[in-house]
């Protein structure tokens, strides 16, 4: 663990052979350009809470694992374990990032750090790389294996997101033309390549629509969470409500009482309603910083009209498919329908 | 154009088979096909303990059931499994536990009791309706089923024959390719194509039949399934085609406008053979869930498809 005088000398070092801004110096200056008289001096429950919002990139391996799901050995073990190391290794990486950081830096220091990682870049800062984690990390290690493996990582993760995407998108849309709520095309699939291969190159299509917009329309390095927030209450929030009733709701209580954890339960209450609460007040934190931080709020406008727009065009897509399927003989409203049991 | 609906592999479960009653007028179908496998795999016995208690072995979990209300919601919950549960002292239970043959007459009693149950649910629902309703067993099935179907009043045999829906004759195969289960209908993959060549001779036109093989053809996406090791257990990583190659010759050169297919319940889809639309509505008969397919039948060609599940 470094000492907080290891770094700032470390720092310094830096800063001398690059011809960057020292440690103090770095400080002013971010304040400065940020507009800001003083970075905060100490912790806040709004900085705390506020922080979530870009934390929750952590569990993305648990939101990987929906899409790779059963198709694994021995699911009913493998993805309980997978989904708790999945929150276990990051959270203890975590941790002791926040208490290796909290040793090393000051609040201050670590704002202006955040500021200028988020805006590409400041007037007298010329180390070769952005001071995010990483970028502090490096600081303090110069071993060129550990760099290269920490600055790879982060590739990597990028890369496998982009991987994870494709995974998952055209199945999406496979999903959607099997249930009727969308072209029959949708679930064509290639006898070569065993996949979706038309969904494949429309996401594909799509997606470099989405890169181009995001890239030439907004301004804000940030404006790509907002469809995290999206996603927070589409599908997050959906997923969570349905967790926390699913142990209740009388027509699926056959479903419940055949699952092998439904003895699972903590002073009465069944553990996955237990984990939808938990996930239900994290997802409210995260949705309404989007709504009050300064540096999302620039486009809270256009993120909720955003919202909006996918929210509107979704029910148009779902009405449209299912007058059309309702023209041929099929009652999409049926297909999966309750049907008495009796 | 005539509605179809198609619903395979409920292996006993007493919920999907009602549900798949329930379903024709909801679905507002002409006609209604349950093609095997129809029976189940597990007997679960209900050991008496005491006075109003007994155990069991359920799904891998060993529960004791007290009182009456738990008694019927287990029997019910082993029902809807597809499982069949029975009553028994300790000592009949022991008595049959060493004894494979008893075991055998007992599990044969219920399954074929469950059996003539649906036959007689269905005459007495289907009573004066509109639906048409086929049954045939697949290759788990023993063969008795078929005389029990045959002396049905309402459902309709249709194993091994040609039957005409509106115009399409369908013909209907619940025999397989060998498991590694040595079930009762499965036969070589040679007696299997000369079985199926038998049975398409029986139709006059191709073009509108409709070949309903319980075994689906090799090397499409309808019959793919994880890989067994020696043990029987399913690899996570590898999947094989399980299809008979004998159904696929049989497809592609008599290119019928329909094949409806069951067996792998995994492999759920859709997909053309030259002109022939293949059809595995897939099954989840364990969790409770009616997995079927609604296919709308013009006289030449299939007007539309979609998938249920209830």
């Amino acid at each position: 663990m470094t000492s907080s005088g290891e770094f700032t000398n470390a720092w310094n070092a830096l800063a001398a052979e690059y011809g960057s801004l020292d440690y103090e110096a770095f400080k002013a200056a971010a304040a400065a350009e940020a507009g800001i008289e003083a970075f905060p001096t100490t912790w806040s429950w709004y900085d705390t809470f506020g922080v979530m919002v870009a934390g929750s990139w952590l569990f993305a391996y648990s939101y990987c694992i929906t899409f790779i799901a059963g198709e694994v050995k021995r699911p009913d073990k493998t993805i309980m374990l997978a989904n708790l190391f999945a929150i276990l290794v990051p959270g203890t990486f975590m941790l002791w990032t926040s208490i290796g950081l909290y040793n090393m830096v000051d609040f201050q220091f670590l704002s202006a750090a955040s500021w200028v990682d988020n805006n590409g870049e400041l007037e007298g800062y010329t180390l070769p790389w952005l001071p995010s984690f990483v970028g502090l990390a490096r600081v303090v290690n110069d071993n060129a294996i550990v760099s290269f493996l920490m600055a790879g990582s982060f590739i990597a993760f990028a890369l496998w997101w982009v991987a994870l995407s494709y995974l998952a998108f055209p199945r999406i849309l496979f999903a959607w033309g099997m249930d009727r709520m969308g072209p029959k095309w949708f679930t064509d699939i290639s006898p070569r390549f065993a996949s979706p291969v038309k969904n494949h190159v429309l996401c594909f299509a799509l997606g470099e629509v989405g890169i181009a917009l995001y890239i030439f329309w907004t301004n804000s390095p940030l404006a790509g969470l907002a469809v995290t927030g999206l996603e927070v209450v589409t599908v997050f929030g959906v997923t969570a409500i349905s967790a926390l009733l699913f142990p209740y709701v009388k027509r699926a209580r056959g479903i419940w009482e055949a699952s092998p954890y439904r003895n699972w339960k903590i002073l009465g209450v069944p553990v996955v309603t237990i984990g939808a609460l938990v996930d239900i007040v994290y997802l409210v934190i995260l949705f309404y910083f989007f709504f009050v931080m300064p540096d999302l709020r620039d486009f809270t406008t256009t993120g909720v009209l955003f919202f909006a727009g996918v929210w509107v065009a979704g029910i148009i897509w779902y009405f449209y498919w299912s007058a059309r399927s309702r023209k041929v003989g099929v009652d999409v409203s049926m297909t999966y329908g309750e049907l008495p049991p009796e | 154009m005539i509605k179809l609906f198609f619903v395979t592999d409920i292996h006993g479960s007493n919920v999907c088979y009602r549900k798949f009653l329930n379903a024709l007028p909801i679905y507002g179908v002409d006609v209604a096909i349950l093609l095997g496998d129809l029976t189940g795999k597990v007997l679960v016995p209900l050991v008496a303990k005491g006075s109003e208690q007994w155990e069991c072995t359920l799904m891998g979990q060993y529960r004791e059931v007290n009182g009456q209300e738990e008694l019927a919601a287990i029997k019910k919950t082993t029902e809807n499994a597809g499982y069949y549960w029975v009553h028994q002292t300790r000592e009949e239970f022991d008595e049959t536990r060493a004894d494979p043959a008893k075991i055998d007459a007992l599990f044969k009693r219920l399954v074929l009791d469950r059996v003539q149950e649906w036959l007689d649910l269905a005459d007495e629902r289907l009573e004066g309706k509109p639906f048409q309703m086929y049954m045939a067993p697949g290759n788990d099935d023993w063969f008795v089923i078929d005389d029990m179907i045959d002396a049905a009043k309402l459902v309709h045999p249709c194993d091994r024959r040609v039957v005409d829906l509106a115009g399409h004759e369908m013909i209907t195969s619940s025999a397989s390719n060998p498991t590694p289960w040595d079930t009762p209908r499965e036969m070589s993959e040679e007696d299997l194509e000369k079985h199926l060549r038998e049975l398409c001779g029986l139709v006059k036109n191709y073009e509108t039949s409709i070949f309903n093989f319980h075994v689906p053809p090799h090397g499409y996406s309808l019959d793919l399934c994880p890989k067994l090791d020696e043990n029987l257990t399913m690899a996570a990583d590898e999947k094989i085609h399980a299809g008979s190659i004998g159904a696929k010759k049989a497809i592609e050169q008599y290119q019928p406008l329909l094949g409806l297919h069951g067996h792998i319940h995994e492999s759920r889809g859709a997909q053309k053979a030259g002109r022939t639309l293949l059809i595995n509505p897939g099954s989840e008969y364990s969790e409770g869930i009616l997995k079927g397919v609604i296919i709308m039948l013009d006289k030449k060609k299939v007007k539309d498809y979609v998938f249920t599940s209830g």
